[in-house]
């Protein structure tokens, strides 16, 4: 008999709904589901990560893109290997199993009375997502919020009428950008960011995030950064708020590395000693550049 | 009953009296003539179990099978029922254990059972296991390293109960109170040592504190010096002779990363893995974070002497030496850690 928790179990969860983000070979879908068992109650903080069972295909680890606010559980997730591709063809009242919520979460109670830069890029949106969302609903104890939001094309961006809603809701101040011009979309210079001048009310930019940080003059002051995406992504934009003046403990970041327990055992997600599942995902930039360059 | 005599031509008896309650895995020479643990009874027989010498093979499947079924899952209406296995918790006797994987199986305790999360199905195991080990004189053989990794050819650590070859007899001592239990089922076998044979046990003691006659170690100073040489050329040069095989990590008593797939017939596999082997850490995407060799040995080296000192408080090798008995490019980490430039 087992004598502790089996953390290899996962719960039988529903797809009750799925959402299109976007298109193409690389779709990034968001999946809400439930759990069959209605007296399963996971509680979990934005920024933690399940385990998700495509079964006969295996487990894959993704953010919980959905806040806890909301009281609902969601993964968005591109389709890049084999069982996201059998979860992106999936449909309402299918199963999964899930376990979890694994890892740290973002520290939203430290973060009370600051202003707020969420810097995304791609589905690096998804963790985003959920924190931004957490901090909205507690929209009284933070301070400005931003968003910059890039990605390939104004067809990639993912949650589009729900960012649209919180942009006019005057929740949140909404800047996105693509990386190939599109008619209405702002064209800036990334070889010289600094000397981007554009109308503040401008919303649509083409160029990248790094470039855009640079040119909004991302205010350190009272402030922290949330950046994920691709890793040259989260780079460059590292790199454009320490010109700014930005320290390294004022920016967060989301690691990832393959992931087969989520539990600290299995041995693969080690940044040196630093173990992705249960230690991260979310680190600051200052505990980044203290891990070994392991990457 | 804590301090005893086991005479050596009782140990096939002492054996089938541990049988009784127990199930009892000891060393075997098997038919390629190497010394595996085996289950007595199951294709082993008492008189073929080998005390002398270090087994080719830890113990370390024995609480962590190479294969294990975690879970099946099948799908009726429509629906899928999941069920988790049932690991193999049956009460065992691991008999006959060389310190150095004592050590091993308290480290694998401290990796599985410790942290936030405890592996279930490890501890399941681990709760139904005593283990006898024999102590040392000195290294075994000429691989050994165990001072060097906190170890000692007398170390009781991981142990329930001590035995001591003094001659014709082993001295037996409890060492934990499961240990001191399971004696109680020798009774019949077990004899008191006479004051020569107290002296034959300090005598391996004193010896194994003072852990003369290894011809292979590595100096502390080579282990701190890891902290600055991260990124040296050296470790370039080291891996060069590495053909990524993964033998060491399969034949080390602590190596226990693994891996978890969905196999056709709706169970889901864990099984050992190595973060020697190519794909071990390659993302969905194709990028890897530890392609090239020099990144992976040097990642398992780490591992062993400077991670896991910071995560579990001990060194995650314990001086066996089968890595480097065991190695076809003959790579030695004792070599290989003393000579970190």
């Amino acid at each position: 008999m087992m004598s502790v928790k089996n953390d290899y179990l996962p719960q039988i969860a529903e797809i009750v709904s799925i959402t299109q983000e976007t298109t193409g070979e690389r779709a990034v879908k968001t999946f809400r589901v439930a759990f069959k068992d209605k007296g399963v109650k996971m509680d979990w903080r934005a920024g933690q990560t399940c385990m998700v069972s495509v079964f006969g295909k295996g487990e894959s680890m993704f953010a919980i893109s959905s806040s806890p606010t909301k009281g609902h559980i969601e993964f968005s997730v591109q389709r890049m290997g084999r069982v996201t591709e059998r979860l992106h063809q999936m449909q309402v009242g299918d199963e999964l199993g899930i376990r979890g919520p694994y890892g740290n979460g973002f520290p939203v109670e430290q973060w009370k009375g600051k202003n707020i830069y969420f810097i995304a890029g791609g589905v690096g949106m998804a963790p985003v997502r959920a924190v931004m969302n957490y901090v909205v609903d507690n929209r009284q104890d933070y301070g400005e919020l931003h968003l910059i939001y890039g990605a390939r094309s104004s067809r990639d961006l993912s949650y589009k009428a729900e960012i649209d809603a919180l942009e006019q809701g005057g929740a949140i101040d909404v800047r996105r950008t693509i990386d190939v011009a599109e008619p209405g979309w702002l064209p800036v210079d990334n070889a010289n960011p600094d000397n981007t001048k554009f109308d503040p009310s401008t919303r649509k930019f083409t160029g990248f995030v790094a470039t855009i940080v640079t040119a909004m003059k991302c205010n350190p002051e009272n402030a922290l950064a949330v950046i994920c995406g691709p890793p040259i992504m989260i780079k460059t934009c590292i790199g454009s708020l320490a010109k700014l003046g930005w320290k390294d403990e004022q920016i967060y970041t989301t690691l990832e590395n393959k992931m087969k327990c989520g539990i600290g055992k299995c041995g693969r997600c080690n940044i040196g000693g630093v173990y992705v599942c249960v230690d991260g995902p979310v680190f600051t930039y200052a505990q980044v550049k203290k891990m070994l360059p392991d990457q | 009953m804590s301090k005893s005599i086991l005479r050596k031509d009782k140990v096939a008896e002492a054996l089938s009296a541990l049988g009784k309650d127990s199930v009892v895995y000891a060393p075997v020479k098997n038919k390629r003539g190497l010394v595996e643990y085996k289950e007595l009874g199951k294709g082993a027989s008492l008189d073929e179990v080998k005390l002398d010498g270090k087994p080719d093979t830890p113990p370390k499947a024995i609480l962590f099978p190479q294969t294990e079924v975690l879970l099946t899952y099948k799908k009726k209406d429509g629906k899928f029922e999941v069920t988790p296995a049932k690991p193999d918790d049956r009460e065992k006797v691991i008999f006959g254990v060389r310190p150095c994987d004592a050590i091993g199986i308290s480290v694998m305790d401290m990796v599985f059972c410790g942290g936030k999360f405890t592996d279930a199905y490890y501890k399941a195991r681990r709760d139904k296991v005593t283990i006898f080990s024999i102590a040392c004189d000195g290294p075994i053989d000429s691989y050994c390293f165990c001072p060097s990794t906190g170890g000692s050819p007398a170390s009781t650590e991981g142990s329930d109960v001590m035995m001591y070859d003094v001659g014709d007899s082993y001295y037996v001592e409890g060492i934990t109170d499961k240990g001191k239990k399971a004696l109680e089922a020798l009774r019949g076998q077990l004899g008191k040592p006479t004051a020569d044979q107290e002296k034959r046990k300090e005598a391996i003691v004193k010896r194994s504190e003072s852990a003369e006659g290894f011809a292979r170690r590595i100096p502390a100073e080579a282990i701190a010096k890891m902290d600055t040489s991260f990124d040296s050329k050296y470790w370039d040069d080291v891996a060069r002779r590495c053909l990524s095989c993964g033998a060491c990590t399969y034949y080390c008593p602590t190596c226990h990363c693994f891996d978890i797939n969905d196999e056709k017939g709706g169970e889901r596999v864990r099984t050992w893995d190595s973060c020697q082997f190519a794909i071990f850490t390659m993302h969905t995407s194709g990028h890897n974070p530890r392609v090239v060799r020099a990144q992976k040995l040097r990642n398992r080296y780490y591992h062993k002497f400077k991670y896991s000192k910071d995560n579990i408080g001990r060194y995650l090798c314990v001086g066996c030496g089968r890595c480097i008995a065991l190695c076809p490019a003959s790579l030695d980490i004792t070599k290989a850690i003393s000579e970190v430039k």
